[in-house]
């Protein structure tokens, strides 16, 4: 194999590709990139640890020859980047092993496996179902995977879950069970029949790096128990969860006491100056206390090692009851209003009781909302 | 005093002390011989922990009216005829010494029917035949025996509260049950029920209505055919573990049995899959040719000797490996659930082992100078000699720090003796009442879970959770018991998240005989442990004083919270002794 390229294609495909690897070292071939290099397609550069995968091509060098090898997928991507702009010469050289790496008069000549055998991705059976504008799936996967488990004993809660239902409703939901996040769009184009799916979030943090914000349509389909997410010469593939998803629907409360209607920046910065407190170990968790009365809101926060914030809200519209004190996690909290703050001016947020689900959104829109539970507390 | 034979009713009571000693033993003795009549259900029930009552119900082959009162003579057996058989031990009783041992001990009433004869009906008081005639009853046997050890009031005062008699009840039965998943067995104590197997033959179906499918996702099946040996079972991945062996169980020809060889076999083939205190669940059926070992080496039959030790210990730990070996290497395309790594990036353990972790490295490592492996941070050390510090100060009072020595020990002088200072375990302590102070007022803070959770659990853990209420509310945990195997998870700690599963079974563990444990506490403690100075840290005079009068002013100054002293005497006098003057 033997190709010329511009270091900044060659560099931003290995970007693009190389995490798919994996990072342990239990099965060899899986740390591994695999570049080939063909007249139909180009450069073309795999990488996956079987749980999450991606392929990737570009058309834009130079083939002298064409061929394939692997190369350690971390070091070869680490090297790669550090290079000076201009062109670059990758080449094989069979009797030894090497890929040779030629820029300007100097040159690296990096390792490559030997008589490998690289998993295919499952793309060959793949099924085209559906197709989404790359900038609401953005949106969508933005504002509700920060609300999925890092870890969890109900596996399902580690992804998020795509919720088809009826007319091509759309229903992106995430939650931790601690707080739940739920995005609602509709799929263009024919009828779809209902189903669902939940993706790690690992394979969301790789979806949000690769997606661009305009409405160039991504395409998801299916192979056995995989999804591929696939746009130009792009193809994303990941393992799901299995699982039966709650029923979140339920836990979207619906009726309230109390209706709230606050500047999202304000609450914002007090949120962020209440997060300063700090977690006294694992006894506590950082959190803050609301009173809610009828023209305004006191929010304090107490550490026994810091000490104490208090902040008085003003000028909220409250419709219902108030006179309620309420926990919250103050991490919870300001993830949703951060969201909010990008968005809208001013923040809803309902209640029913101390204790009772909040519901949070933007008044203006009506295709997000965040469930927020607040926090038992003794005194 | 004279030598006299005694009499066949004082041997019986005799021969009961051996083989009878709890309600366990005798439904023991009751559902082994179901098992060996054949039986593919059977029922038991028990009252008041089984010294009410006790009562098992098969459908096995049952017994002829003619053939009942033989079954209550000593040494009068179905299952062997001559001394050969006794080494080709097939059916799980042999030494025909049960039925009579139990009855000498109990009040006892029997239904029996053969397919084919007429029902019987008997009724016997310590031994003796109060009634035996002709009356209608379904296939099989049903036996009740009441009152156990009511003419031996002896052995009667030492059983155990009726909590702990079910409780061993419980374990003997979920052993049988695991042997024998051909048989479906079902338990009740106190007209509750707490499980009921299908009897289809799966040891994981079995397994799931024992222990609830929390439990059973953990687990990875084990099978090995052998031309002589064969193993089968389920072991759990390295994910699940316990404090303790109760749930490694082992079934030799499908007789449960206890043996330290398989223990070590077990051990062998999870070590530096876990930590060394821990242990893995692990449900083995081994099968040996009948020949190869002796069950005849204890009346209660729970131990075997194996004429071929190495080859039984090759065999499981080789197969228990194994089998972990191919779940280390499984990511392949399919999604393995316990798998935690594979979800992204390193987590950091879970916080309930971590502070089990810290306080047991307290009690056993070897702390000793010198064997600190962190060099202290800063290379900066404190002046030693006396002019180099301002510590003796009036007000300080009654003491004065000499020094530190080994980055270690704080040195001190008071009260005409030289004492010694562990700096960590002193600090430890001081920052452990600090803690307790702050936190003295209880100020819980519980999270309501938006989705709440059911979590399936057996039906011992249930009952313990049922009657720990209290316990676990005030630890935030909200657990409401939605069915007789699950209860559902409404509130729990913040920082359990994605952890409650694990952390409830723990806390369930180490329940065990005595109280629950003091979660809250543990945590402070493994907190003052991490916060507090370490063993190799060189300290400046000023922390050093400091430390000092915390220490004298904290109360139970003299143990860090783990128990190890924070400060050693030695009085002039024992010194003078020491130089020989």
């Amino acid at each position: 194999m033997k190709v010329s390229m511009e270091k900044r294609d060659l560099s931003s495909l290995t970007t693009l590709v190389y995490r798919a690897a994996s990072s342990k070292n239990t099965i060899p071939v899986l740390s591994g990139l695999l570049i080939e290099a063909n007249q139909d397609q180009g450069l073309i550069m795999t990488a996956t640890d079987m749980e999450i995968g991606i392929k990737a091509s570009t058309s834009s060098l130079e083939i002298i020859e064409p061929g394939e090898v692997l190369v350690n997928a971390h070091y070869f991507a680490d090297f790669i980047k550090l290079l000076p702009d201009g062109p670059v010469i990758l080449e094989l050289n069979q009797d030894k092993n090497k890929l040779n790496v030629n820029y300007g008069r100097s040159a690296g000549s990096i390792n490559t496996y030997r008589d490998y055998e690289y998993p295919d991705l499952p793309l060959k059976k793949m099924q085209q179902r559906f197709s989404l504008p790359q900038q609401i799936l953005k949106e969508a996967l933005r504002k509700t995977s920060f609300a999925a488990a890092a870890t969890h004993f109900r596996q399902v809660f580690t992804g998020v879950l795509f919720d088809i239902l009826e007319d091509n409703m759309l229903k992106i939901v995430a939650s931790d069970t601690h707080r739940l996040a739920c995005y609602t769009c509709n799929i263009a184009g024919s009828k779809i029949e209902p189903f669902n799916f939940i993706i790690p979030t690992r394979t969301v943090n790789e979806l949000l790096r690769i997606l661009d914000d305009n409405d160039e349509l991504i395409d998801i389909a299916f192979s056995d128990n995989n999804v591929i997410f696939s746009k130009d010469s792009f193809f994303l593939h990941s393992r799901l969860i299995e699982g039966q998803y709650p029923n979140y629907e339920q836990v979207i409360p619906t009726t309230f006491t109390t209706s709230l209607q606050i500047d999202t920046g304000v609450l914002a910065d007090t949120l962020e100056r209440v997060r300063t407190i700090p977690t006294d170990d694992k006894l506590k968790i950082q959190y803050a206390r609301f009173d809610i009365g009828e023209n305004e809101i006191t929010v304090n926060a107490f550490s026994e090692m810091m000490g104490e914030i208090e902040e008085v809200l003003e000028n909220i519209e409250l419709s219902g009851e108030s006179n309620i004190k309420i926990a919250f996690n103050t991490n919870y909290f300001l993830d949703v209003i951060k969201i909010m703050a990008g968005e809208s001016e001013q923040t809803d947020i309902q209640l029913s009781g101390a204790l009772g689900p909040a519901l949070i959104k933007n008044p203006k829109k009506d295709n997000y909302l965040y469930v927020l539970v607040p926090l038992r507390t003794t005194n | 005093m004279s030598i006299k034979a005694l009499d066949e009713n004082l041997i019986n009571k005799i021969a009961a002390g051996e083989v009878i000693e709890r309600p366990a033993s005798v439904v023991k003795e009751l559902i082994e011989n179901s098992i060996d009549a054949g039986a593919t259900a059977i029922t038991v029930k028990i009252s008041q922990g089984g010294t009410d009552m006790i009562e098992v119900e098969d459908n096995g082959q049952g017994l002829d009216r003619e053939e009942i009162p033989l079954a209550f003579q000593r040494h009068a057996t179905s299952k062997i005829e001559c001394a050969e058989d006794l080494f080709n031990i097939s059916t799980m009783g042999f030494r025909g010494e049960a039925l009579p041992s139990i009855a000498s001990v109990s009040r006892i009433e029997l239904y029996s029917k053969k397919k084919t004869g007429a029902g019987a009906f008997a009724r016997l008081e310590g031994g003796k035949f109060l009634k035996l005639e002709n009356a209608a009853s379904p296939d099989g046997t049903r036996i009740m025996v009441k009152d156990l050890f009511f003419n031996t009031p002896a052995r009667r005062n030492f059983l155990k509260s009726p909590v702990s008699e079910s409780g061993h009840v419980y374990e003997l039965l979920c052993k049988y049950a695991l042997a024998r998943p051909d048989i479906s067995f079902s338990f009740s104590n106190d007209k509750k029920s707490f499980f009921k197997t299908p009897g289809n033959s799966s040891l994981e179906d079995v397994v799931t209505s024992i222990y609830g499918r929390d439990f059973t996702r953990y687990m990875i099946e084990a099978r090995y055919r052998g031309e002589e040996y064969s193993v089968q079972g389920l072991i759990s991945t390295p994910e699940l573990r316990r404090l303790n062996r109760k749930n490694q169980i082992f079934f030799i020809n499908h007789r449960p049995v206890r043996s330290v060889l398989l223990f070590k076999a077990i051990d062998q083939a999870y070590r530096g899959r876990l930590l060394s205190r821990e242990q893995p669940v692990v449900i083995l059926s081994i099968t040996v040719p009948a020949a190869s070992i002796d069950v005849n080496v204890h009346p209660q039959k729970n131990e075997v000797r194996f004429k071929d030790e190495k080859t039984v210990f090759r065999t499981v730990y080789a197969v228990v490996k194994d089998c972990l070996e191919q779940v280390d290497y499984r990511p392949l395309n399919q999604y393995s659930s316990p798998d935690r790594n594979s979800s992204g990036g390193y987590r950091p353990k879970p916080e309930i082992r971590e502070w089990q972790e810290s306080a047991m490295e307290f009690k056993y490592s070897d702390d000793a100078p010198g064997s600190g492996s962190e060099p202290p941070p800063l290379e900066i050390k404190p002046p030693v000699s006396a002019e180099g510090y301002s510590g003796y100060r009036p007000g300080a009072g009654e003491y004065k720090i000499i020094g530190q020595c080994l980055n270690a020990y704080i040195l001190l002088e008071k009260d005409g003796s030289l004492y010694l200072v562990d700096q960590h375990a002193a600090h430890e302590r001081i920052l452990y009442n600090r803690l307790q102070e702050a936190y003295a007022a209880g100020k819980e803070v519980a999270q309501m879970l938006a989705v709440p959770l059911p979590i399936e659990l057996s039906g011992r853990q249930i009952s313990m959770i049922e009657q720990n209420k209290e316990y676990f509310m005030q630890m935030g945990l909200t657990l409401d018991v939605i069915a007789p195997d699950a209860v559902l998870l409404r509130s729990a700690p913040p920082w359990m998240i994605g952890q409650e599963l694990e952390i409830i079974n723990e806390l369930l563990e180490l329940r065990q005989d005595s109280s629950l444990p003091d979660l809250k506490d543990e945590l402070m403690k493994s907190m003052a442990c991490k916060k507090a100075v370490k063993a190799g840290d060189g300290l400046f005079m000023q922390e050093m004083e400091t430390i000092i009068k915390d220490l004298f002013s904290t109360e139970a100054y003299k143990n860090c919270p783990h128990g190890r002293p924070t400060i050693i005497r030695m009085s002039r006098a024992e010194l003078d002794r020491l130089f020989k003057r």
